[in-house]
Formats: structure tokens, C-alpha cells, sequence
């Protein structure tokens, strides 16, 4: 058992992110998460390209249509921590095609081939259509894919159960048990556990210099957590995504371990130490189900390919060696320890978006030094100086 | 015995500078105060956050010369195409103010303008070596900008 990380005082004010080390650090992370959020734009592109897709699976001549096909999100863009890219890797976004009342029994292959065939019709989606193992791909060019799962109900489970294709076997495929609707509502609950919420109202309490600060800690840690985790997987695996954890995998561990805290670094210090000590317990491969459809095995490839597991394991124990290196960094350290692990780019972007908080805050008089020389928002008792109001010269 | 209370050798501290002393005693005690000459030199380790790592800076004031503050230690870390950091003069002493703007008076305690201007040109010294730019404001060597900006952050 690896011995668990020690994070102090997690009880920090958000609004004083710079005069505690754990405050700096979850400010940090806060603006490096940002920065991996799909930007307003993307989603309404997202948005319009699926609406396009609904309305043609609805429109006139479409076979589908009297088995009242009902196409949702299901993962990361349902539970809306989809991470922008790293580097030029593609960018999926998963949807579901469920027949709400299929009229007729369909063989898995038969209803992937009647999608297909639909979508080749349309000029527009003709030359971007791909046929996978279990959905239609539509790849945008410069965009992102978009994967359409078939899907019927599952009249024996019931409630938001379905069944979806699996080619494994080959030959007609085999319709294999899933539950994308129940796992949104699990991981959501997960998300906004009561101590969580309860914080949240705490924080909404406090007196706020800055507005832009509430919004930024008013994402539920979880999604952050879970945003991370896939970050460092991207970046880790950037050649050989492969053999990389899948997003699912990572965001049922991360849910399943979550214990309901309010920073982000306690989240995804619980998680990692968590899921080390749950992968050190078990015998073989973990295994991973859809906590609301215990018969959908999400880590399936992990079971049919243990070197897949090892790559995993290898790779969550290096992360968490790193992580808790990042939680002692000082100095040149920390950003550099940051930058290996979730990118350049969104490193210096979270300093300088840092830095910028930093100079409105001096501007509007609420920055101040204390007597140990350390920076501080808001007003302070005691000795601390405010900084007062000056520019600095020279190049 | 009178001299001990005048911080050691050299001519009794004018009024003026009494008052700065007393100032940085009372609000940066850990700064080491001593006089070389007329002019009077605190040292003394600053850290702009806890993150931070820990900054020896000199702060020199000397009559009929403007007020110089370095950074002993550590050697500051430069950017490929610079000899010496954003916003310090030609021998590497720190650039707090623009002298037209009138924002420092000699008049002012070091303690209370000077000292919380340097925590500020560390914190934002530390974002710039990292991501090259200066966040913290102010105005170049060739003139005023035509406006204060703030970093560009699209990422």
C-alpha cells in the first residue's frame, strides 16, 4: 500500500488564493482547467452539428423514423468534461441513436448497417461517414468526430437501460448491455455529493473582491478531477493513445472515489491515492463496471489484454509520484513539475491569468503585503501593507 | 554608548531617515539595517507567496541618490535574448516606478511604498521567466504605452 499524500489545511478562502501554499496551488489548477474547457463556440457548433443529425435521422423517407429514434449525449459531452485537445489528437464526441419504439427485432449489425446506409444517402455526410465495431463515425474535418452508438431499449433491465452493438464475434454481432442516461445521473450525484454543496454555499457566503473567482471554483471538483486525469493521459500517451486508459474507465474510478471535497488538489489527491491502493489490493486486472448497469464492463480491454493493465498501472503510479512532488514544489519547481504533466501551454496561460488577477487587484487597492513578505487579496488585520498604486518603468 | 542607539558607527541618522528605520523595524522586522557612510543599507529575505522561493533583497538610500533595490540572491533567471530581467535598469537594480508619475516621494516610508513593491516585481519577475510575459503592468523605458495592458492569456 502506498502510504497516502498528506495535503494540509485544505480549508483555504478562495479569494485569498495567494497566501497559503494550497490556495496558490488550487488557483492554479483551477485557471489550468479553464483552459481545457471546449470554449461557448464549441459547443454551439457541437450543438448545431447534432441537431443537424437528429433532424435527419427524423426526416422524411428516413427508415429509422417509425422506431422514434431519440439521439443524446452520452460521455464526456454529457457530463461535460470533454477536454480540449492536446497536440493534434482527434477529438470524439460519443451520441447514442436510441429507438425508442422499435417496431420490428433488429440483429446489432443490422441496425449499425441501416444507420450507415441512412447517413451515406445524405450528401452531406457521405464522404465523412466511417463504419466502426459498435457506432457510425462522422468526422468533421478540423472539428471533431462524432460517434453515433446505435441503441434499443433493454426490455429485461428497463428503466435507462439499453443495448448496443458489439462486433466482436463477428457475423450478425451480439447486443451487449450499457446505460449511458443512469451513469450521467450517478456521476452528477457523485459531483454534487452534500459536502461539496455544502462548501459551495460556503463559498458563495464569502465576501467576493473579484466575481470571476466564484466562477471559477463553482465547477464541482469531481469534473475537474476526472478533467486532469484525461489531461495527463493525453499528454503521456500522445503517440500511443492505444494503449492509453480510456475516458470512461478513468471517470468511473474518479467518481467511485471521490470523497466529497471541495479543492480540487484534495480531490485529485484522494483519487489517485485511492485507486493506487484499490489497483495494490487487487488480483489481476481491476474491473470497472457501469455502476448503473453492473453488467456493462467498462474496462473490457483490460480483461482481454493484461499488458494494457500494466501500461495503466505504470502509468497511475507515475502520475501519482508526480502528483505528490506537486504538492510540496516550491519555486521554478512547481511550474515545471505542472507543465510536464498537463502542457505548456495551459500552464503559462493559468500563471498569466494568475498574474493579470494579481495586477486588477493591486489596481482596485486590494493587494497587500504581510510582514513575512508574502502577497495577500483582500483586506488584512494586523501589520500588512497595502500595495500601493504605481507603474513599473523600464524594459 | 549614545553611538549603539544610532546604529552603529558613522554620523548620528538624520530625522528622516530615523523615521525609515523605525518604519522598516516595525513593519519588516526581519530586514538587517546598517549604514555604510551616509547611506543606509537593508537586507533582508522576502517571499512573494508561499510558493515562492525566498528573495534576498538590498535596498540602498543614499543622500542625493535615487533609491536602489537588487536582488542579491538568487541569481535571477533570464529569458533566451535577455541580459537582464523586464523592468530593471541597466545594472540589474529594480525599475518600481515611473518617476513622472510621482507615485514615490522621498518623503514616503520605504516600509509602507517600497517594500510591497518589490513582493509585486518578484511575483510578477516569477510569471514572466516562466511564460515571458510581464502581467504586472507599467510603462516602458521608450515611453508610455498606450495603454496599461494585461497579459494576453487566449491559450
Amino acid at each position: 500500500m502506498q502510504p497516502a499524500m498528506k495535503v494540509r489545511n485544505p480549508n483555504f478562502n478562495i479569494f485569498d488564493f495567494l497566501s497559503t501554499s494550497e490556495g496558490q496551488l488550487e488557483d492554479l489548477l483551477r485557471r489550468i482547467t479553464a483552459a481545457l474547457q471546449l470554449t461557448p463556440a464549441q459547443y454551439a457548433l457541437i450543438d448545431q452539428r447534432y441537431k443537424g443529425i437528429t433532424n435527419y435521422l427524423d426526416a422524411p423517407g428516413s427508415p429509422l423514423a417509425v422506431h422514434d429514434p431519440h439521439m443524446f449525449p452520452q460521455g464526456s459531452r454529457a457530463l461535460r468534461t470533454t477536454v480540449k485537445p492536446w497536440d493534434r489528437q482527434e477529438f470524439d464526441l460519443d451520441f447514442v441513436m436510441k429507438l425508442r419504439r422499435p417496431l420490428r427485432r433488429f440483429q446489432a449489425k443490422e441496425l449499425l448497417m441501416e444507420l450507415y446506409s441512412w447517413l451515406k444517402q445524405n450528401g452531406n455526410y457521405e464522404h465523412m461517414l466511417e463504419r466502426k465495431k459498435r457506432c457510425v463515425r462522422l468526422s468533421y474535418a478540423n472539428e471533431f468526430h462524432i460517434d453515433i452508438l446505435p441503441a434499443l431499449p433493454d426490455p429485461e433491465r428497463g428503466g435507462t437501460c439499453i443495448l448496443v452493438p458489439c462486433m466482436k464475434n463477428g457475423g450478425q454481432g451480439e447486443w451487449s448491455p450499457s446505460n449511458p442516461e443512469g451513469y450521467v445521473g450517478w456521476f452528477n450525484g457523485r459531483s454534487n455529493l452534500a459536502m461539496w454543496e455544502k462548501a459551495l454555499v460556503a463559498m458563495k457566503a464569502q465576501v467576493d473582491p473579484l466575481p470571476a473567482l466564484l466562477q471559477l471554483h463553482e465547477i464541482p471538483p469531481l469534473k475537474v478531477t476526472v478533467q486532469l486525469l484525461k489531461r495527463q493521459r493525453d499528454v503521456t500517451f500522445n503517440a500511443t493513445m492505444d494503449l492509453a486508459p480510456i475516458s470512461i474507465v478513468l471517470t468511473t474510478l474518479a467518481g467511485e472515489h471521490y470523497r466529497g471535497a471541495q479543492s480540487v488538489t484534495v480531490a485529485l489527491t484522494d483519487c489517485l491515492d485511492d485507486i493506487c491502493n484499490e489497483v495494490h489490493r487487487t488480483q489481476g486486472a481491476l474491473v470497472v463496471r457501469n455502476p448503473t448497469n453492473p453488467d456493462e464492463i467498462l474496462s473490457e480491454r483490460w480483461l482481454e489484454d493484461q499488458s494494457l493493465y500494466d501500461v495503466f498501472k505504470h502509468w497511475l503510479f507515475a502520475f501519482s509520484a508526480r502528483w505528490s512532488q506537486v504538492l510540496e514544489a516550491r519555486g521554478p519547481e512547481l511550474p515545471r513539475l505542472l507543465k510536464e504533466l498537463f502542457g505548456v501551454n495551459v500552464v503559462d496561460h493559468a500563471l498569466k491569468q494568475q498574474a493579470n488577477v494579481v495586477h486588477a487587484t493591486r489596481k482596485a487597492g486590494l493587494l497587500s503585503v504581510a510582514p513575512t513578505g508574502i502577497l495577500a487579496v483582500g483586506d488584512r488585520p494586523g501589520k500588512a501593507v497595502r500595495v500601493q498604486e504605481h507603474r513599473f518603468y523600464g524594459s | 554608548m549614545g553611538r549603539k542607539r544610532h546604529h552603529g558607527r558613522g554620523p548620528r541618522l538624520s530625522q528622516k531617515d530615523l523615521l525609515q528605520a523605525m518604519a522598516m523595524q516595525e513593519i519588516f522586522p526581519k530586514f538587517s539595517m546598517r549604514r555604510v557612510g551616509r547611506a543606509i543599507i537593508w537586507v533582508g529575505g522576502l517571499t512573494p507567496t508561499p510558493r515562492s522561493q525566498t528573495y534576498t533583497v538590498q535596498i540602498t538610500r543614499a543622500p542625493g541618490a535615487p533609491l536602489k533595490i537588487e536582488v542579491l540572491e538568487p541569481t535571477l533567471r533570464l529569458l533566451d535574448g535577455y541580459d537582464r530581467p523586464e523592468h530593471t535598469y541597466e545594472d540589474g537594480s529594480l525599475c518600481l516606478h515611473y518617476p513622472p508619475d510621482r507615485d514615490w516621494r522621498p518623503h514616503k516610508l520605504i516600509a509602507k511604498v517600497i517594500v510591497p513593491w518589490i513582493v509585486e516585481w518578484l511575483y510578477n519577475y516569477e510569471v514572466w521567466v516562466e511564460t515571458g510575459e510581464w502581467c504586472g503592468g507599467g510603462v516602458g523605458h521608450h515611453g508610455p504605452k498606450a495603454q496599461e495592458e494585461s497579459c494576453a492569456t487566449a491559450s
